[in-house]
């Protein structure tokens, strides 16, 4: 008799398990139903970014151009996009409800702007590249720009590569706004007095003890820099002697890029997750400090590679003066399917990247090296780090510039990248000056 | 995602204002109604069915002349194990010493090996047909069997 | 004690029964989606006839109980009005005839196993059967299949067997206790041929690749080790416990280890991301359940009929698709009730209770593995739903353990070993 009640009882149990789950994940399997009709996702200020039933006729040809490869779509083959990771927020549908058709008001609200980042992306012109901007001190984004971009009207065929995914989430070589690291975790080192008392010579080239040569983007050298020159010089050789210098530590150096988020010689990179889309953050080999590729990787060439997000979040980190970043989010709140709002964003900020005494100190540094750019971005007051990434054995060149407003106002940490920019195509200056425009 | 509270309460009211949701869900209470009346009258069966076994098979055994244990089962285990139906605390019972089968008004009392073995009215037997009143000897320990009526016949006699 | 109590008057239990099915019809004209009234008309016509004529015959029949019967005819005529509804209301012929063939069966259980000593004397045969069953299985059907057809009939042998199993696993008190001494073994025969018999099953289930019945006869198998490890009544004690679950896992392990890769690549699939190839009768489960909702979305509204064996092995989800989860979860209670009888009325000998159990066991891991099964909490197995499937083999068997319930509940005690032959008596 006892076994029939266990019996009993054990169904009984796993049924009471299956109900729940099922009233649980209910949802989820009618975004897979034939009758399912998702709701819209929305810019902040309403206007639409993503909607199922969207023609040509109701929105216009390019209206979802700039934005449709961060939206994604439910089509299940876009995947680490906003839409494809958070479809269960537009099903329309709850299990008491059942499926509401266009009477349904699931919705997701998302904090981008839209009107900007269809600026920013017309601005690319002709070249690719990704462009990404957020109040750094909520964590909003509010410009998210990959392109090529992709049309949904435009059927999935012939489309250029890259065009299904947003590259500001995917690692590049950073190019010299690595410098910006080097210099945090160089400040984290040695503090404020030595750093600022170290200064090396440049003569357009730097012979290092490993016998390799590291060039000058200025043929004829800078002559005698402090940090502050050699950083806005974005002097290579300053760099490889800072590294070199007996004073400065490997393994202490290893630790500190850990901190600030990095994967290096393989170790767990810092997880990043905007609204359950994954995003890659950075990654670095370094072996011997007098070793060229790890001099280089300092430098941010070669085998370093970050992605535009984590570099502006970064920005966020010295900007806001705390060396904590504000974590970024896509959505700012959903509807449920009766309407009410459910979901809304948090603020939160990062573990500290680096300390505040460090922060303070890059901050006021790329303030200083900010003023060269009053004439390109004018009426704003930034910190502002170029660089010029190599790729491609160096046949092509990727253009960065990452950065802050330091007008609390107006707090926007940015980071644009232009690839294969040639002299006299677009610059990142006049991006940057379209996004900071657009966003006031 | 998972529905709240408030949600749930407005889609269920919405589907009980239809018509559908109401016959469904009448349907269904029937159902439990069934259900419950069956279940009732399987209790009253089972008092009914426990009388009339009584009455039919109204047998108790008396160990030792103190201890009485009603006979419910038509399979009844003697042994000195305590999962068995009648127990007898006493070495020189096996553990499972015999089977005592009831069925159409006869007793069939099975030895399982013991190792005292098993007697009825003195004699040792393998498997014997007993009768009430019957004396069963299992090792040192002797029990019978009676009829209630007569225990309760027995009974008044002794107060009259 | 007068002699007029000894009935127990039925009419209102027989009256609620009907005026469920009645309520059940009503809801199915209100809301069905059919063609012409007439086909309404026709299933309600041949359900109430249909109890009403049963209820004729069990009146007939003098028992102790008839909860089960009640129950019994509660249950298969919901199904067939279930069955009934799919994509459109029209009366299921063939349903209804397996029904009547599985009422059949239930009383060919009942009969041959309610005179307990009778039931037992015939294991011979039992032992027969199976090895009948499995020649008839190794020479009609292929290693990777179930069914023998005839003409349009199919028949699945395998089937059979759960009863004759449920016969052999049974065993008496004093069977139970008879040992033979074989060189230094103490050992009890019947117990040697049940577990060879089992594992000769276990076998050729799997050489039939039929991974859906090998749980069922499994679950059999070991409700009848441990009722006859842990002895009648007994305690189960918290060390014997502790080895049984231990050994269970240790086995489980083991087999988890030893299984060739494509069993394991059953046991864990992540339907949503086949979800047009093999995760698509699951798939299209789930989303009929959810679209479904409490109190679902009408007979004959469902769109599930047009998935493969909607009527069987995802046939919880079509029920719940069409009627909702209150209705799929309330016929699953029906169902436990039915099994849950032996514990208000418990069974009068040891071998009827070895029976009770048997037969549940049967029925709970059929009901898990399919239900379960079609929703992804297991792998997916293709097990027939008892007594709500549309199947004639699933039916006629599940009559049959449920009739061996039925018999548990109103034993019969003869026993003709004596030779004067004793007045029967009917208990």
């Amino acid at each position: 008799m006892r076994l029939i009640t266990l019996m009993l009882l054990a169904f009984c149990i796993g049924m009471v398990i299956l109900v729940v789950k099922i009233y649980k994940e209910s949802s989820f399997y009618i975004v897979n139903s034939t009758n399912a009709v998702l709701g819209k996702v929305y810019d902040r200020n309403g206007d639409v970014l993503f909607d199922q039933k969207a023609t040509p006729e109701t929105y216009g040809y390019d209206h979802f151009t700039d934005i449709a490869n961060l939206i994604g779509n439910d089509s299940r083959q876009m995947t680490n996009t906003l839409v494809s990771e958070n479809i269960e927020f537009l099903s329309n549908y709850s299990f008491s409800l059942g499926i509401k058709g266009s009477d349904g008001q699931s919705s997701i609200h998302t904090t981008i702007d839209h009107a900007a980042n269809k600026a920013v992306y017309n601005a690319y012109g002709s070249k690719n590249g990704a462009a990404i901007a957020y109040n750094y001190i909520t964590g909003e984004i509010l410009v998210c720009v990959s392109k090529p971009g992709l049309n949904p009207f435009g059927g999935y065929v012939g489309l250029e590569e890259g065009s299904l995914l947003c590259k500001a989430f995917y690692k590049f070589t950073p190019g010299s706004t690595q410098k910006v690291s080097t210099l945090a975790v160089a400040h984290e080192m040695y503090g404020a007095d030595l750093l600022l008392s170290k200064s090396y010579h440049c003569s357009g080239g730097y012979m290092n003890t490993g016998r390799t040569t590291i060039y000058c983007h200025n043929r004829y050298g800078h002559g005698f820099q402090n940090i502050d020159a050699g950083f806005a010089n974005s002097c290579n050789p300053f760099f490889a002697q800072l590294v070199e210098d007996p004073d400065f530590n490997l393994e202490t150096s290893f630790e500190l890029l850990k901190k600030m988020g990095y994967s290096v010689n393989g170790s767990a990179p810092y997880r990043l997750e905007i609204n359950n889309m994954s995003v890659q953050t950075a990654s670095t080999n370094l072996t011997d400090k007098s070793d060229f590729s790890t001099q280089w990787g300092f430098i941010g060439q070669g085998e370093t590679m970050v992605s535009p997000c984590m570099l502006m979040m970064w920005q966020s980190a010295i900007a806001t003066g705390t060396g904590k970043a504000a974590v970024p989010y896509l959505i700012q709140y959903t509807t449920r399917v009766d309407g009410t709002p459910d979901n809304h964003a948090v603020n939160s900020v990062t573990d500290e990247f680096f300390s505040s005494a460090t922060a303070a100190f890059v901050k006021q540094i790329m303030l200083n090296n900010g003023q060269r750019y009053t004439s390109s971005i004018p009426g704003y007051t930034l910190g502002v780090k170029s660089g010029t990434a190599q790729i491609k054995d160096g046949a092509e060149e990727n253009s960065f510039l990452v950065g802050f407003d330091s007008n609390p106002e107006h707090p926007i940490a940015f980071c644009v990248l232009i690839e294969d920019r040639k002299s006299g195509e677009v610059t990142t200056d006049s991006i940057v000056h379209t996004l900071l425009t657009n966003l006031k | 995602m998972q529905e709240t509270l408030s949600e749930f309460f407005k889609g269920f009211s919405q589907q009980l204002s239809t018509f559908k949701g109401i016959s469904v869900l009448v349907a269904l209470l029937l159902t439990d109604i069934c259900m419950m009346v069956i279940f009732l009258k399987c209790y009253s069966e089972k008092k009914f069915c426990l009388k009339k076994w009584r009455k039919r098979f109204g047998y108790i055994a008396v160990v030792d002349d103190t201890r009485v244990i009603p006979v419910e089962n038509s399979e009844i285990l003697l042994g000195r194990h305590r999962s068995a139906d009648i127990q007898f605390p006493d070495l020189s019972v096996s553990r499972y010493h015999a089977v005592l089968t009831y069925s159409d008004g006869i007793f069939l009392l099975d030895d399982l090996n013991s190792k005292s073995g098993t007697y009825v009215n003195g004699k040792r037997i393998k498997s014997a047909v007993v009768k009430v009143n019957d004396e069963i000897q299992l090792g040192s320990m002797t029990f019978h069997l009676k009829k209630i009526k007569d225990v309760e016949n027995d009974k008044r006699k002794n107060k009259a | 004690m007068t002699r007029e109590k000894t009935k127990l008057n039925y009419f209102l239990v027989k009256l609620f029964v009907i005026v469920t099915h009645l309520i059940f019809l009503g809801a199915v004209w209100l809301n069905g989606n059919y063609n012409s009234l007439f086909e309404v008309i026709k299933l309600a016509v041949i359900v109430i006839a249909s109890d009403i004529i049963y209820f004729v015959i069990t009146s007939v029949l003098e028992q102790d109980t008839y909860t089960i019967d009640h129950l019994m005819v509660l249950i298969v005529n919901i199904g067939l009005i279930f069955q009934s509804c799919f994509g459109d209301v029209v009366f299921n012929l063939k349903h209804f005839i397996t029904i009547v063939a599985g009422m059949v069966a239930y009383h060919i259980g009942y009969i041959l196993t309610r005179n307990s000593f009778k039931a037992e004397s015939f294991k011979p045969y039992c032992y027969g059967g199976v090895g009948l069953l499995i020649v008839v299985i190794l020479l009609f059907t292929g290693s990777r299949s179930m069914w023998i057809n005839f003409g349009s009939f199919s028949i699945q042998p395998s089937e059979f067997i759960k009863p004759l199993l449920v016969f052999i696993c049974a065993t008496s008190l004093y069977k139970q206790q008879t040992k033979k001494k074989i060189s230094i073994f103490t050992v009890n025969t019947d117990t040697i041929y049940m577990l060879a018999i089992a594992a000769v099953i276990l076998l050729l289930q799997w050489w039939c690749r039929d991974l859906g019945s090998i749980p069922t006869f499994a679950a059999v198998v070991c409700c009848a080790i441990i009722n006859r490890i842990c002895y009648p009544r007994a305690k189960l004690s918290k060390k014997k416990i502790g080895i049984i679950v231990g050994l269970g896992i240790v086995l489980v392990i083991i087999a988890l280890k030893l299984a060739p890769s494509y069993v394991k690549d059953r046991l864990y699939v992540d339907i949503w991301a086949d979800r047009f190839g093999n995760g698509y009768q699951q798939c299209e489960a789930l989303i009929g359940i959810a679209e479904g909702g409490w109190l679902g979305k009408g007979p004959g509204h469902g769109h599930l009929c047009e998935i493969a064996a909607y009527d069987t092995d995802i046939v919880f989800s079509a029920v719940s698709e069409e009627w909702g989860m209150f209705a799929a979860i309330m016929f699953i209670i029906l169902v436990l009730v039915m099994l849950a009888t032996p514990l208000i009325n418990s069974p009068k000998c040891y071998y009827h209770g070895n029976i009770a159990v048997g037969v549940v066991a049967v029925f709970v891991v059929q009901m898990s593995l399919n239900i379960f099964g079609s929703c992804n909490l297991i792998p997916f197995t293709g097990v027939t739903f008892p007594l709500l499937s549309n199947g004639g083999t699933s039916m006629v068997t599940s009559g049959f353990l449920i009739g061996m319930l039925k018999a548990t509940q109103n034993p019969v005690c003869v026993r003709n070993i004596i030779e004067k032959k004793p007045e029967r008596q009917v208990g």
